[in-house]
């Protein structure tokens, strides 16, 4: 009987990464049949098995990226991704400046609704709520449902013509945050809240460009054919994480490279489907992020070894 | 302080536990409030490890099966009685202002 449920809980424990199983997993199994004698079982209980897979994700998570980054660019994932979503929302999905149909041969609305904004800003909107209100589980879950919802959507307008899905370039960089956020938890207070309303206003800035079409109705795509302030934004923060590392600031420095993933991913997707971002150039941002991108997962996995940062501010106290 | 770390830290001021160990008098010490699954304790161990409250203290194999042993750091234990202390406080704080409410509400009617 015991070897038997020690057979189950080694191949149990074969959810996590080997490296942890070579350093703990005797301890770990010897605690678990403790356990088990103690309430005379014979199997692991579900919650057990649950339990140990999601622990266990977790681990393989930890050593692809620490958790200190993981969960910091799940918070900026999340509240980017929200305020992207809402602000596409309220500008190209339901824009209630405008009276009637902006484009009665092709478009079809959807009650009040010009896009299929309406979706995602929900769901958005949802995951930060339960965020923010300590849910995380429940955030998780309504983010796959967001991923799941987006994969249709490059698919929609053929299937029923005339109803408009937001952009494909939006909906990659949706999609790449909601994974971001998943793989982390997110903090909860006020600055969550506050970088929500933050990012929102970047993305309706990236809608107020020059080619904005004022008084007329600005489709998704609207967000990446103007002068490419998304580009730039990326560019000034892509220059502020060299900064961070210059001065040895690892941890923050690839939370930035974590958080621009998802973009520099949709300025490639964008490139290879031909769109050309105005003012720059896809590889300068792609480049250097997925640099940054192998570089964090060296450090995660602890084979590559940085400078820690050295404090000077006691040498000049006690020069003073 | 989240519940299990405070637990964890709590059965280890009485010396070396090892894991099924520190899970039942996490549950002793709490009145059956806080059962640990084995799980969230590696995760706690490892974690409070790293940070320097807890170390390993070495392995034992009794009857087959392997215990890893895990005692309380001088750092773990300043944490733990910043903790208390914290808690303390706090319970100073209700207590007194529940002393304090009838003589408030009198106060109030006057």
């Amino acid at each position: 009987m015991r070897s038997a449920l020690e057979a189950r809980y080694r191949r149990l424990l074969a959810w996590y990464p080997k490296q942890w199983r070579v350093m703990h997993e005797d301890a770990f199994l010897g605690t678990l049949l403790d356990v088990a004698d103690a309430e005379h079982r014979g199997t692991p209980t579900r919650d057990e098995c649950t339990s140990i897979m999601v622990h266990g994700v977790a681990a393989r998570l930890d050593r692809l990226v620490v958790p200190e980054i993981r969960n910091a660019g799940s918070t900026i994932a999340l509240t980017a991704g929200t305020g992207i979503a809402v602000t596409e929302f309220v500008i190209s999905s339901w824009a209630p400046w405008l009276a009637g149909n902006p484009a009665p041969g092709s478009l079809t609305q959807i009650g009040p609704f010009y896009d299929t904004g309406f979706v995602f800003a929900g769901l958005w909107m949802i995951a930060l709520i339960a965020a923010l209100s300590g849910r995380w589980a429940v955030g998780r879950v309504v983010l796959v449902l967001s991923i799941a919802a987006a994969i249709p959507m490059p698919f929609l307008y053929r299937l029923t013509p005339g109803i408009w899905p937001v952009d494909n370039a939006t909906l990659v960089l949706l999609v790449g945050f909601a994974l971001v956020a998943i793989v982390g938890r997110p903090r909860r207070g006020v600055f969550t809240g506050g970088a929500f309303v933050g990012w929102g206003l970047l993305a309706a800035l990236a809608y107020c460009t020059p080619s904005f079409p004022y008084g007329q109705w600005a489709s998704s795509r609207s967000l990446w054919s103007g002068v490419g302030m998304f580009w730039y934004g990326a560019l000034v923060l892509l220059a502020t994480a060299v900064g961070f590392a210059l001065t040895r600031r690892w941890n923050t420095a690839f939370t930035i490279v974590l958080s621009l993933t998802p973009l520099a991913v949709t300025f490639a997707a964008n490139e290879i489907q031909g769109i050309v971002i105005q003012n720059g150039t896809a590889a300068a941002i792609t480049i250097p992020v997925g640099i940054g991108v192998l570089l964090l997962f060296l450090y995660s996995s602890g084979r590559l070894i940085l400078p820690t940062r050295t404090r000077r501010r006691s040498l000049f106290k006690s020069v003073r | 302080m989240r519940e299990p770390v405070f637990w964890i830290l709590t059965a280890l001021t009485q010396g070396r536990q090892h894991g099924y160990a520190i899970i039942q008098d996490a549950s002793r010490l709490s009145g059956g409030a806080v059962v640990l699954p084995v799980t969230t304790l590696y995760a706690s161990l490892e974690r409070l490890e790293k940070e320097g409250l807890v170390r390993a203290d070495g392995d034992e194999v009794v009857s087959g099966r392997v215990r890893r042993y895990f005692a309380l750091t001088p750092a773990g234990e300043s944490r733990l009685v910043l903790e208390a202390d914290r808690l303390e406080a706090k319970v100073f704080t209700v207590r007194s202002q529940l002393s304090l409410r009838p003589a408030l509400i009198l106060g109030g009617i006057a």
